[in-house]
């Protein structure tokens, strides 16, 4: 029965950078093998030449005894390279232990381990490793272990938030229900996961070990003559700056390089590690869409004519057709929303109810004009309170603001947490309606106590994060209704709430379109919320509206499309109604956005369906006068007996 | 640095946040005041046992190889080994509370002396540095953040992450001796050994500042692109503002308290930078002097210098956490 | 389901006087309090609450995760709190979880099949017939077995659900308790996984713990509900619970339920509920619902004893058939007109 859903494909590209970088690091790791066996002669022959400038015999000069820099640049190698991955080891290896086993120590050891973390991770890793420096005498040896204990905190702290939060996972708390030692589920479940970040962390700690490392020979701290690594080289082209300063170039490459490789490393791994969301699933993004482009191309002839504009019925306040939405993947377009027609006239409650992928949120995000990028779309024609704003290539009008007003699912995240509420309820009033700010608030607080809230003077003046999620929803309501819109987009506006709340803000959106008699688009995916508070409902699904009816029909199950008939029977009942009614799943999944469809969108769930629904694509139709809905077959109000047949 | 999964914040777990917020700048003030005094006390420790942790005699590092036994006893006694460890630090902290850090075992010079003239230049230094940080750093991440927001002048992204990695991975030391080469050799411009005057750490600060630049306008791009996916930015946009207003009322805000906590930390990166950078361009600050310090073994001035450092990293690790609370209020219940 | 005998065994999973609370050093406040319940094998308690009702800590308190302050939490008779080590590991193994979010549930790197060999043997032995059994369970759930080898990015949410009950299945658990399963699923792939979940409680006789906000499905699924408020039980009882609930707060609960024609202006004021529930940590004195309760003080002035006293669980209607015992924590519970005088309770 199962099969492949979301795939994501099993190899994602490696990136670019990542190449680049490693391939330079092999690089380097070759270098310091045989570098010195190489050139260790021409990095010590002292040579005639004092001070050369670049040759064809010494590329990058001759440094103040005559000896060739190439070759001791390249000799230096090996002494760079591991002094800095030694001093990355103890870093990371260091901080990973002490990181990683806090974690699944006792909860007393835990807070002491975490609290010192913090602590240590305070003080500079320069200065650190200069107080240990002073304590073993300047040598490789000490500056090694200055910078691997220097950095020790930085990645402890790192790896501890780390494991700390895969610990926290559900599939770990699971395996110590299945009675996994700690041993083995450190084995098998965290390290595993905290691989990835860490190689991560890896590749940029080695990129500011040879930084850091360089700097403190630079400095004098490091590495000790007759020695030599990179830093000291550098060091000793500076003093010969005024008179041959290409010495300095030589070293100066090798530890910007390094330093670069082993940070595109880490950049390209954490790219690799970390994919963006996958296609398909269009998460919202804030900027409408303004690619104007292919999407008009492909509007039909028959189309184009209706664009020359419906007539502004002054009675509907929305009126799309056909609308199209598809995100683009390459070059190909994935059609997510295939030609929606809908009207909402003055005052009326309309709902789209559908499951996960079937459009309705897009749909109502199109109509509001909020588009995330990346997405095409559009529309014979879209009229939004009287406003024309069919064309994706042009900004809609600022009347839009206050003749709409919009409701979002999560009260967490829809106000803005750096300011109080209350500038953010009164802004449009004050930036397209002209009011003052004492005005402006004045109606504001009138709106929250409208909405019932409580000590609406108080809450003017609060942070979003001090008001609980259902007067968050609330106040956002309030905020929608400030300029007295014509119409009211909720986009699941209680699918976040408790249901003692939701029922709360449910009877006051209905209370408000009787008292205002503001229209309300309604989406959700509970169609126990649709019956409840809507006059007429839209059924999509797959990118489609199916069915269109009243809620008086929805509720008595006088439906016409299969889909709707399936949906009201996989919803359990509550007391008082046939509780005891089985409840009929509907088998199989809609359709993934971008599967090429022929034929019915719903086929191969429909119990019901025929071979021309394979074939031909129903269309919305007008069924015995009454019903409407895109399905051959149906001719009637279908039995209950169709879905538990 | 790659950006960490955070732990899921649930509907319901910020709930229980909120009401648990009874007296936030009080417990808040309170645990960081106890965390500074933690962080001074075990500086003040460390620093007294540098020369405890010398591996073998740290008087005869003082005097050399070829020094006299009565020369070594001179100076074991000048350094005070001879009485008990527990005594000893007694002396010390005693000593540190009436402002006395020692005296140099080279110049003979009291050390708070020696710092009372070379703190204010590493300080200059270092300030100047943090304000071309922030003044070209900031501005540079807002507009390539908002440019690159619908996914339009890719060309313009990519150059700036392939400049600002560049830029980010040019130490410090690196970075000055390139502008001393350019600018002072070639072009003559500006003064490039030694001095204090503004003219002469002009081009230190550059140098130190380089690189941090590079790696905080990447942070305020990625900062500004984060919170252009907010939610609230779109509720924003339904109100079909004007753009300055957008930007001016919800983005700038919400980028500044996110990159404060990083900007402070950054600042205190820049002092690390700025002891490296002094070396190279002769300046008579702190970074200098510990480096001849560490060289010649005179603890007494390391020692001080460490100290001096370290209570400088706490006071502005505690002053960004202090700042950081009173324009985000929600830092006040989180970790970190 | 019918009602069955009471059997004569040790109920399959019990909590008696538990209350529990989080963090550590300085002592936090209790999030639930004195919580007594009990499931028998082959039956479904429904553990139905708002946020802040304290469900979710129970859930991680029955499973060990989450130590109990005070009271006991014993499975098959056995008390939990005193076992350490390797003791407490094979008892954990009688109670299983299926966790709320299929996308966290499941460790992304390793496949089905290692996953359920994992709960199969869990100290990684190998033995014969291990790749039949997985087969088995994944065909008990639903699944291809063909399907073993995937990684769980290739599922769905749904069918990371099923992948998570065969995981439960595979310990042979006497309870399963399933923490908000189907709050992240579309209504058609919930039926689903309920239905699932019914077969499977129907073939193995496992007792359930079914923990959900939305009281429909814990009318569907359980034999017995417990409603929660604020860290405590408030109301416990049968399957007619919902059609005639005795606690105010239960009543507010059904009533908020949405539905066809539920919107009116004429909606009885006694399902109206002010303000947002109170702080868990900080609950008021007396009862904790009273600064909401339509039945309460604010409405009633008279009913003062709703501040001071808190009422315990206690069975006020003649309601006694076997299985449909009803408990209810209240001064003024909502009773139909005739009744024998309470006595107290569980």
């Amino acid at each position: 029965m199962a099969s492949n859903a979301t795939s994501k494909p099993a190899r994602r590209r490696i990136p670019a950078i990542l190449v680049i970088g490693a391939m330079i690091l092999a690089l380097m790791a070759l270098l310091a093998i045989v570098g010195p066996m190489v050139w260790g002669a021409g990095a010590s022959s002292l040579g005639t030449v004092m001070g050369g400038k670049a040759s064809s015999a010494h590329p990058l000069g001759t440094d103040a005894l005559g000896r060739d820099v190439l070759a001791r640049t390249l000799v230096a190698t090996r002494p760079s390279i591991v002094m800095a991955a030694l001093a990355t080891a103890i870093a990371v290896g260091g901080g990973l232990v002490l990181g990683a086993t806090i974690v699944l120590a006792g909860r007393r050891v835990r807070a002491v381990g975490e609290r010192l973390i913090d602590l240590l991770v305070a003080y500079p890793p320069i200065i650190v490793a200069l107080a240990i420096t002073a304590i073993f005498r300047p040598s490789e040896t000490s500056v090694v272990i200055a910078i691997g204990l220097a950095f020790t905190p930085q990645f402890a702290r790192l790896t501890n938030t780390l494991a700390a939060s895969i610990s926290e996972r559900d599939y770990v708390t699971v395996g110590h229900l299945l009675g996994l030692r700690p041993l083995r589920l450190l084995r098998r479940h965290i390290l595993p996961n905290l691989a990835g970040p860490l190689l991560v962390l890896t590749s940029v700690g080695f990129a500011s070990a040879i930084i850091t490392l360089s700097g403190l020979s630079f400095i004098g701290l490091g590495v000790q003559q007759p020695q030599f690594d990179w830093g000291t080289l550098l060091s000793l082209g500076l003093q010969d700056i005024n008179v041959n300063p290409v010495e300095v170039v030589g070293p100066g490459l090798a530890i910007l390089l390094t330093g670069l490789a082993a940070g595109l490393v880490g950049d390209g791994l954490n790219h690799y590690l970390d994919p963006r969301q996958p296609v398909g699933r269009v998460r919202r993004r804030p900027y409408e869409s303004s690619d104007a482009g292919p999407a008009a191309a492909n509007s039909t002839g028959a189309a184009a004519l209706s664009r020359l504009g419906a007539p502004v019925v002054d009675d509907v306040v929305v009126a799309v057709q056909d609308l199209r939405i598809s995100s683009l993947s390459g070059s190909v377009g994935v059609p997510l929303v295939r030609g929606v027609s809908l009207e909402i006239k003055r005052g009326e409650v309309v709902g789209l109810v559908g499951e996960s992928g079937s459009g309705k949120t897009l749909t109502a995000m199109a109509i509001a004009r909020l588009l995330p990028p990346g997405l095409m779309w559009s529309a014979c024609s879209l009229q939004v309170a009287g406003s024309d704003v069919s064309d994706p290539g042009t900004r809609p009008p600022k009347k839009l603001a206050t003749d709409m007003g919009i409701v979002f699912q999560d009260p967490s995240s829809c106000f803005n947490p750096a300011r109080h509420i209350g500038p953010q309820i009164t802004e449009v009033a004050r930036v397209h309606g002209g009011l003052g700010s004492r005005a402006a608030s004045e109606a504001a607080i009138e709106r929250l106590r409208e909405v019932q809230i409580s000590s609406p003077e108080l809450r003017m003046h609060q942070y979003p994060h001090e008001l609980s999620g259902g007067m968050r929803q609330r106040a956002m309501i309030a905020m929608a209704l400030m300029s007295s819109p014509e119409l009211i987009v909720a986009d699941e506006p209680t699918t976040a709430l408790d249901v003692t709340v939701q029922a709360e803000v449910l009877r006051l959106l209905r209370r408000l379109n009787d008292t205002h008699g503001t229209a309300l688009l309604l989406i959700s995916h509970d169609i126990k919320v649709i019956s409840a508070l809507c006059d007429r409902v839209c059924v999509m699904y797959a990118g489609r509206i199916v069915e269109l009816l009243s809620v008086e029909d929805l509720h008595h199950g006088r439906v016409y499309h299969p889909y709707t008939k399936a949906l009201l029977a996989a919803v359990p009942k509550t007391a008082g109604e046939n509780r005891n009614e089985p409840l009929i799943p509907l088998p199989g999944r809609p359709p993934q956005p971008g599967t090429p469809i022929t034929g019915c969108s719903f086929v191969s769930r429909c119990p019901m369906a025929e071979e021309r629904c394979s074939i031909l694509d129903p269309h919305l139709r007008d069924i015995d006068g009454h019903g409407v809905a895109a399905c051959h077959v149906t001719t009637g109000p279908l039995e209950d007996s169709i879905v538990r047949g | 640095m790659s950006t960490l999964p955070a732990p899921r914040v649930t509907f319901r777990g910020r709930l229980a946040l909120r009401r648990t917020a009874r007296t936030p700048w009080r417990s808040y003030l309170i645990g960081r005041l106890v965390g500074v005094v933690l962080l001074t006390v075990l500086l003040v420790v460390v620093t007294f046992l540098i020369v405890h942790l010398v591996p073998g005699d740290p008087a005869r590092n003082v005097v050399g190889i070829n020094g006299s036994a009565e020369q070594v006893a001179q100076v074991r006694q000048e350094l005070g080994l001879t009485q008990p460890l527990d005594l000893q630090f007694i002396h010390y902290v005693g000593h540190l509370l009436q402002g006395d850090l020692g005296t140099s075992l080279v110049t003979s010079q009291p050390v708070s002396v020696m710092i009372g003239q070379r703190l204010p230049v590493t300080a200059e230094l270092s300030s100047l540095a943090l304000m071309i940080v922030v003044i070209v750093g900031f501005p540079i991440g807002i507009v390539i953040g908002a440019l690159m927001r619908r996914g339009r002048a890719k060309w313009a992204g990519s150059v700036f992450t392939v400049g600002a990695s560049l830029g980010g991975a040019m130490p410090e030391y690196i970075t000055g001796t390139i502008l001393i080469f350019v600018v002072s050799l070639s072009l003559h411009l500006l003064p490039v050994q030694g001095g204090t005057s503004l003219s002469e750490i002009t081009l230190p600060a550059e140098a130190v500042a380089f690189a941090p630049t590079a790696i905080f306008a990447r942070l305020v791009r990625n900062e500004t692109a984060s919170v252009l996916n907010q939610e609230y930015i779109t509720t924003a946009l339904s109100k079909r503002l004007p753009s300055w207003r957008l930007y001016a009322t919800h983005v700038l805000p919400n980028v500044v308290t996110s990159t404060l906590t990083l900007g402070g930390l950054l600042l205190v990166a820049l002092l690390g930078g700025t002891v490296i950078t002094e070396n190279v361009f002769n300046i008579p600050g702190l970074g200098t002097e510990i480096v001849q310090a560490i060289l010649q073994s005179d603890y007494p001035s390391v020692q001080g210098i460490i100290l001096v450092l370290g209570a400088l990293a706490i006071v502005i690790t505690l002053a960004v956490d202090i700042v950081l609370g009173l324009v985000d209020p929600r830092t006040l219940n989180g970790r970190g | 389901m019918s009602a069955v005998e009471r059997s004569d065994e040790a109920p399959a999973l019990q909590a008696l006087g538990v209350s529990a609370g989080y963090g550590s050093g300085r002592r936090t406040p209790d999030v639930l309090h004195d919580i007594d319940l009990s499931v028998d094998p082959s039956r479904a308690l429904g553990v139905v609450g708002e946020s802040g009702s304290g469900k979710s800590t129970l859930a991680r308190v029955l499973v060990g995760q989450l130590r109990g302050r005070s009271g006991q939490v014993l499975l098959a008779g056995t008390d939990v709190g005193p076992l350490r080590g390797q003791a407490l590991r094979d008892i954990r193994r009688q109670i299983q979880l299926i966790p709320q979010d299929p996308y966290a549930s499941l460790d992304p790197r390793m496949s089905i099949r290692q996953a359920l060999q994992e709960a199969i043997e869990p100290q990684g032995r190998r033995h014969p017939g291990m790749r039949e059994r997985v087969s088995e369970l994944l065909r008990t759930v639903a699944l291809d077995p063909g399907a073993a080898d995937r990684r769980p990015h290739e599922f769905s949410g749904g069918q990371r659900q099923r992948i998570a009950i065969a995981r439960a299945l595979a310990v042979e658990p006497e309870v399963l308790i399933a923490d908000e399963v189907t709050s992240s699923l579309d209504s058609s792939v919930q039926a689903e996984i309920l239905n699932l979940l019914r077969s499977i409680q129907a073939r193995t006789g496992v007792a359930m713990v079914f923990i959900t906000h939305d009281l429909s499905v814990a009318n569907y699924m359980c034999d017995e509900i417990a409603v929660m408020y604020l860290g405590r039980i408030v109301e416990r009882g049968g399957r007619r619970l919902l059609s005639s609930p005795e606690h105010p707060y239960t009543r507010v609960l059904v009533d908020s339920i949405p539905r066809f024609g539920a919107m009116g202006e004429g909606t009885s004021r006694a399902t109206v509920i002010i303000e947002e529930a109170a702080d868990p940590a900080h609950p008021p004195s007396g009862c904790p619902f009273h600064p909401r309760c339509p039945q309460g003080p604010r409405f009633h002035p008279d009913r003062s004893v709703c501040v001071s006293t808190r009422p315990t669980l206690t069975v006020h209607g003649a309601e006694e058939r076997v299985g449909e015992e009803r408990a209810t924590a209240c001064h003024f519970p909502l009773l139909p007109p005739t009744t024998t005088p309470s006595r107290p309770g569980l």
